[in-house]
């Protein structure tokens, strides 16, 4: 992969693959610096890429496992509640009925919430989502069908009030 | 638009929860809120990060260096010593485009601190899959899976290990009745597949018996009888007072910063048809554990040990580059240093200091200029794995101080970003707030730890910048730009390359 086709690769999937990140584990800061470091990564590793069948894949999958290490968990779930106020105030407010999905998905088991979004939002084939996470077929199926009917479940519950994003972490 | 789980509702239905997932990254306005570097930051910040990875790889310049190299306590000479000429005033921010000498070729045999792998059977003594076909080799397979033997399900464990492996090498192959997977993982450091390992013995000991459904499932943690660090873990089960057929086990050896893993299931009987295949799975993995051995640069006995790598110095070089990066003063500022008798900024929040360490080497070097007063000390240690407890208790130490307590002119909390630099490394921010949580106008502080083998680095900033984003983000990819020099240098005496 040269420089021209990692510079495609990286502007033509980057808000993907945050957004699919942000949608794992319900926030968006650190999705989008999650991502940036495995782009990094893969740029360091581009011979891997050349190999990897899906770089996207890779990508999204070393995103994926940086954001949930215990070392992240461990700090962001400690981050100050100060911080969503001294967040840059220069994006827009969040999407009301976002913020909901995104506090329901987040009551989701992690198993449960990644193999939505891989089938959901990034578009996998069950095959595929099995794969990737490394469980068998009939696993993901039934990942996906507890979370369809969990997620029902709070989106019905849950009115759509907004919360900050940020201020709490996966 | 992918095959679909037949059980999945109508994503077209309105208000339906899987369309509003499936819409997730269509929300107007949305796209102001994602911000990534431009993709030539993202390929300089790789390649620094290849580089690392790959090692000081001016080997010249390692044998100069080494070649001067005097122990630390001649370094500098006390107060009286003359301090080094800074370093060329840099600016980061403006980085010229890597050296295009810099950039890996074809010619690199192989990239990121990976091992040469291509002379490696990795199916040598593997089944066939139940239609025959032999074991795929791939570098992004299945693999031997999560590192979880006290599981009882296919879930992934709640915590995974922060370590990821730099090369990944995987095969397997299934039927009916049984499985086999086999794979190599190669790690950054010896002391991250160490930990690994360790990680996983450690777990094996909680759960020596667990009651699923029924069946009591056991599990066995012996020595491996593999080159270099080798455990074996043997799980069976327990039926009603009776040992039906079944068996599961896995082979875990360590040698070098590399771990051979093979895991192989089937309807074993417990006693002599398991010790018949236990010894034959171990007879066939010889050779591949030999092989990643020599892949490392020598045999599994030089590897093999407490994780100390070859080439490894008590001393630092005497022209260390402790202060690579720093601006030029002028006359308006001083830099002392480095030496051994510098003062350091002290870790500290909350009107508490984190303790000094003991080190068997410290060298320090300061910097005081107008609204820029920088602090950089490398603490060398005993052994990898106090330098690796420095480091955690750092992090314990902002951890348990998120914000200072707050006065009329407001407060500062600390928020941790990615640290590109090193295998275990922190960024840690200190962002000025006003007292109504605002980002406040001056004082930002900056604080980036990066841990090569037994030796630490810790570089602080303290700036009039303010505790704005982009002010934030800026001067965190200046600190990172100028300490990539030194974490560079230390791989020339903390371990046998990076």
């Amino acid at each position: 992969m040269d420089e021209r086709e990692f510079d495609d690769f990286y502007s033509g999937s980057f808000r993907r693959i945050t957004h699919q990140v942000h949608a794992m584990i319900g926030d968006r800061d650190e999705a989008q610096e999650c991502v940036q470091e495995a782009f990094v990564r893969a740029w360091a590793h581009r011979r891997k890429l050349d190999r990897a069948e899906h770089p996207e894949a890779w990508v999204r999958t070393t995103a994926y496992r940086l954001a949930v290490s215990r070392w992240r968990r461990t700090v962001r779930g400690r981050r100050p509640a100060d911080r969503a106020l001294a967040a840059p105030a220069a994006t827009a407010p969040p999407d009301e009925s976002r913020v909901a999905l995104v506090a329901a998905l987040r009551q989701l088991p992690e198993d449960q919430r990644r193999a939505l979004v891989l089938h959901h939002l990034a578009d996998l084939p069950v095959r595929e989502v099995a794969a990737e996470v490394g469980a068998p077929e009939g696993t993901v199926k039934a990942r996906l069908s507890r979370g369809r009917a969990a997620l029902a479940a709070l989106l019905t519950d849950q009115p759509e009030g907004p919360t900050p994003e940020g201020a709490h972490h996966a | 638009m992918p095959e679909h789980d037949p059980d999945s509702q109508d994503p077209t239905a309105p208000g339906d929860p899987i369309d509003r997932l499936a819409h997730f990254d269509q929300t107007p306005g949305d796209e102001d809120a994602v911000h990534p570097l431009p993709a030539a930051e993202v390929r300089r910040l790789g390649d620094r990060r290849r580089r690392r990875t790959q090692g000081l790889v001016a080997a010249g310049a390692a044998a100069a260096v080494l070649a001067i190299a005097v122990p630390l306590t001649v370094v500098g000479g006390g107060q009286g010593a003359p301090s080094p000429a800074p370093a060329p005033s840099q600016t980061p921010t403006q980085e010229p485009s890597p050296d295009p000498s810099e950039l890996p070729t074809a010619a690199d045999p192989v990239p990121n601190g990976q091992i040469d792998l291509d002379g490696l059977d990795l199916t040598a003594g593997m089944s066939t899959n139940d239609d025959g076909s032999p074991a795929q080799i791939g570098i992004d397979g299945v693999g031997v899976g999560p590192l979880a033997p006290c599981s009882t399900g296919p879930t992934e464990p709640e915590e995974q290990t922060p370590a990821e492996p730099v090369q990944r090498l995987t095969a397997e192959v299934s039927g009916p009745e049984y499985s086999e997977a086999r794979e190599v993982r190669v790690y950054e450091t010896v002391e991250e597949a160490t930990a690994v390992l360790d990680a996983v013995v450690a777990d094996a000991g909680t759960c020596p018996r667990q009651d699923v459904g029924g069946t009591g499932w056991l599990l066995e943690v012996d020595d491996g009888g593999l080159p270099g660090d080798s455990r074996l873990l043997v799980r069976t089960y327990e039926q009603d007072g009776t040992t039906p057929p079944g068996a599961q086990w896995w082979q875990l050896t360590r040698v070098g910063r590399a771990l051979v893993l093979a895991s192989t299931g089937g309807e074993f009987l417990p006693g002599p048809g398991l010790e018949q295949g236990v010894a034959e799975d171990t007879a066939d993995l010889v050779p591949v554990v030999e092989t990643v051995c020599s892949a490392q640069g020598g045999g599994c006995d030089a590897l093999d040990g407490d994780g100390e790598q070859p080439g490894g110095s008590d001393t630092v070089p005497a022209d260390f580059l402790l202060t690579a990066g720093w601006p030029d003063t002028g006359s308006d500022g001083s830099v002392q240093g480095p030496g051994p008798d510098v003062e350091a900024f002290p870790v500290a929040a909350c009107g508490e200091q984190l303790g000094q360490p003991s080190t068997t080497a410290v060298l320090t070097a300061r910097l005081d200029a107008p609204e820029d007063y920088r602090s950089r000390q490398l603490l060398v240690f005993e052994d990898a794995q106090r330098a690796i407890d420095h480091v955690t208790d750092i992090e314990a130490f902002y951890t348990a101080c998120p914000q200072t307590p707050p006065t009329a002119e407001g407060f500062t909390y600390w928020e941790f970003r990615p640290n590109l630099l090193g295998g275990q490394a922190l960024q840690i921010m200190g962002l000025p707030a006003t007292p109504e949580g605002a980002p406040g106008p001056l004082g930002l502080q900056s604080i980036s730890v990066v841990r090569l083998g037994r030796a630490v680095v810790v570089d602080q900033m303290m700036t009039e910048a303010s505790g704005f984003e982009d002010q934030v983000r800026r001067t965190y990819r200046d600190q990172q730009a100028a300490l990539g020099e030194v974490v560079e240098a230390m791989c020339a005496f903390t371990e046998d390359g990076c």
